[in-house]
């Protein structure tokens, strides 16, 4: 670490690592904000921010360095459901984030946490949170495992080039931006070819949408009959599991197989409860410790708790 | 319940399962976890880490079973599998925070099922609807255990205006306090109005979680 300080990594190091890291960053502030060009925006601000600092920090730090300022971006600080994963909708920014740090960008609750900047606990809370919002939305862990999946196909669908490439409504590639002060002498992007490149695209567009149509246009009686249709062969039915090795195979292996402790769990609230208050016998709708609350404070109600809203309403954390 | 299934946590979000783990080829298993293990044996190497390690880790629990240990697995797997998905959910979840309890705190448990089974069935309905009366947070806190749990139960009112971003932060920091900083952070909360509270628990969660008993203790010799 030390000789990574003293010798701060040459931009082509950093460019390489925003290639790298750039995709995951744009799939996670776009599925953080819902919103295409909120993200993009989030994007190059961070990595016009990164960019300064990497050349101070060592290379270890970069990737916890680069997320913490990407989610540290305001325009990612609200959610639209536009163009984003409505299911993402029903969580609140810092689950979300904490959601998002581990199905985008891979990384583990330390780092996570380091990212978020609170501690492991909170962070771990953070996704209780966040998979508990879900739950109530229906999503089992083959539904998490989806929405897993198609976040990762969506970082792996941007093209490589996705940095460099002008894509609107970004007036220019990125990357390119980002380095032009520091690159002064940089090409610029050639526009010269638009004249004779815009209606080549409309044509090829117009052709394109008159094959589709083509599709709907039922086909001549003579040519309906050479339509034929085969019965594929049958196949053996795949093979399944045996019990054993769906037993082996289940994610609740470790519950089954305790239920002493699968026993205890069922009522453990209520067990903890109990315990705490055995000595005092609690009253309806009172702890077995009450505090006296000050004056000011409005008692919480009992109403079902949700995370629609971004903060202030009464309820405790 | 807000807290959602140890599953979906150890298979999706937890850390990366260790080195050893991932370097078990099929040609290093023993001959009995090959056996147990055969129908992924051709798909050894391309499954996930994470899943490789629960196969072993299960596979060695299997063996460790006696016959009749295993038929009464399976049959409770069978049973498992005829609930409806939420139904699991909400025992996984339970079963993730008895998993988490301290062994103090789970002999606890163990001691209060016994005395709450010596209660005359009324007195236990009696108890179950007095729980049942109590709000939906604090009912969740004891999920934590008698310990951590009431003194959650304690505290929440006190912060019950803590924005909706930061409340899984302050619930773990207030889960996080160590015990000495408990009586501080109550006398401190109640002394103070509303607004100065509240600023009392931002400062508390922007300071380190080893310098909070300190943080309190100064605070409250102020």
């Amino acid at each position: 670490m030390p000789a990574d300080s003293a010798n701060p990594a040459p931009p082509v190091a950093l460019v390489q690592f925003l290639r790298g890291i750039g995709k995951r960053g744009y799939v996670l502030a776009e599925a953080q904000c819902g919103e295409i060009a909120r993200a993009q925006q989030a994007l190059t601000a961070t990595i016009a921010e990164f960019r300064d600092a990497a050349a101070h920090l060592p290379l270890a730090q970069w990737p916890e360095q680069f997320w913490q300022r990407l989610l540290s971006q305001p325009t990612l600080r609200v959610y639209t459901a536009a163009h984003g994963e409505d299911a993402l909708a029903h969580l609140s920014a810092g689950p979300r984030a904490a959601l998002l740090l581990r199905l985008v960008a891979g990384l583990d609750q330390t780092h996570g946490a380091a990212v978020l900047r609170v501690s492991p606990a909170a962070y771990r809370q953070a996704l209780f949170r966040a998979l508990h919002a879900l739950q109530e939305q229906g999503f089992d862990e083959a539904a998490l495992r989806v929405l897993r999946e198609r976040l990762q196909q969506r970082v792996k669908a941007l093209p490589e080039q996705f940095l460099l490439a002008p894509a609107p409504p970004q007036p220019a590639p990125v990357l390119q931006r980002m380095f032009a002060s520091a690159h002064p002498h940089a090409p610029r992007i050639q526009r010269s070819s638009s004249r004779w490149l815009r209606p080549l695209l409309w044509v090829a567009l117009a052709a394109m949408v008159l094959l589709f149509a083509a599709t709907f246009v039922r086909y001549p009686v003579g040519m309906r009959s050479a339509v034929k249709i085969e019965r594929l062969p049958e196949q053996p039915v795949a093979a399944r599991l045996s019990s054993t090795a769906a037993a082996l195979a289940s994610p609740d292996f470790e519950l089954l197989n305790d239920p002493d402790g699968e026993r205890y769990a069922s009522d453990l609230a209520l067990l903890s409860w109990f315990d705490a208050s055995a000595a005092t016998p609690a009253s309806p709708g009172s702890a077995p410790n009450p505090v006296t609350l000050p004056e000011t404070t409005t008692p919480e109600t009992s109403a079902p708790d949700t995370e629609q809203t971004e903060g202030g309403r009464p309820g405790a954390p | 319940m807000r807290r959602v299934a140890l599953a979906l946590l150890l298979f999706f979000l937890s850390a990366p399962p260790s080195a050893i783990a991932a370097n078990v080829g099929w040609a290093d298993l023993d001959a009995a976890t090959r056996t147990l293990l055969a129908p992924w044996q051709e798909s050894w190497e391309r499954i996930d880490v994470e899943d490789r390690q629960r196969l072993l880790a299960n596979a060695s629990h299997w063996q460790a079973m006696s016959e009749p240990d295993r038929a009464a697995f399976l049959g409770r797997n069978i049973a498992w599998n005829a609930l409806p998905p939420l139904q699991r959910t909400q025992r996984r979840e339970r079963y993730a925070a008895w998993r988490a309890l301290m062994p103090g705190d789970q002999a606890r448990i163990r001691a209060a099922a016994l005395h709450f089974a010596a209660l005359p069935a009324a007195e236990q309905q009696s108890r179950r609807m007095q729980f049942a009366a109590l709000d939906a947070d604090s009912q969740r806190s004891w999920l934590l255990g008698p310990t951590s749990g009431g003194w959650i139960a304690s505290v929440l009112p006190l912060f019950a205006y803590t924005p909706d971003a930061e409340r899984a932060p302050t619930l773990a920091m207030l889960e996080a306090l160590p015990v000495e900083a408990h009586a501080p952070l109550l006398q401190l909360a109640q002394r103070l109005p509303e607004k100065q509270r509240e600023t009392l628990r931002r400062d508390l969660l922007a300071t380190a979680a080893d310098a909070r008993l300190r943080f309190l203790q100064q605070r409250l010799a102020q």
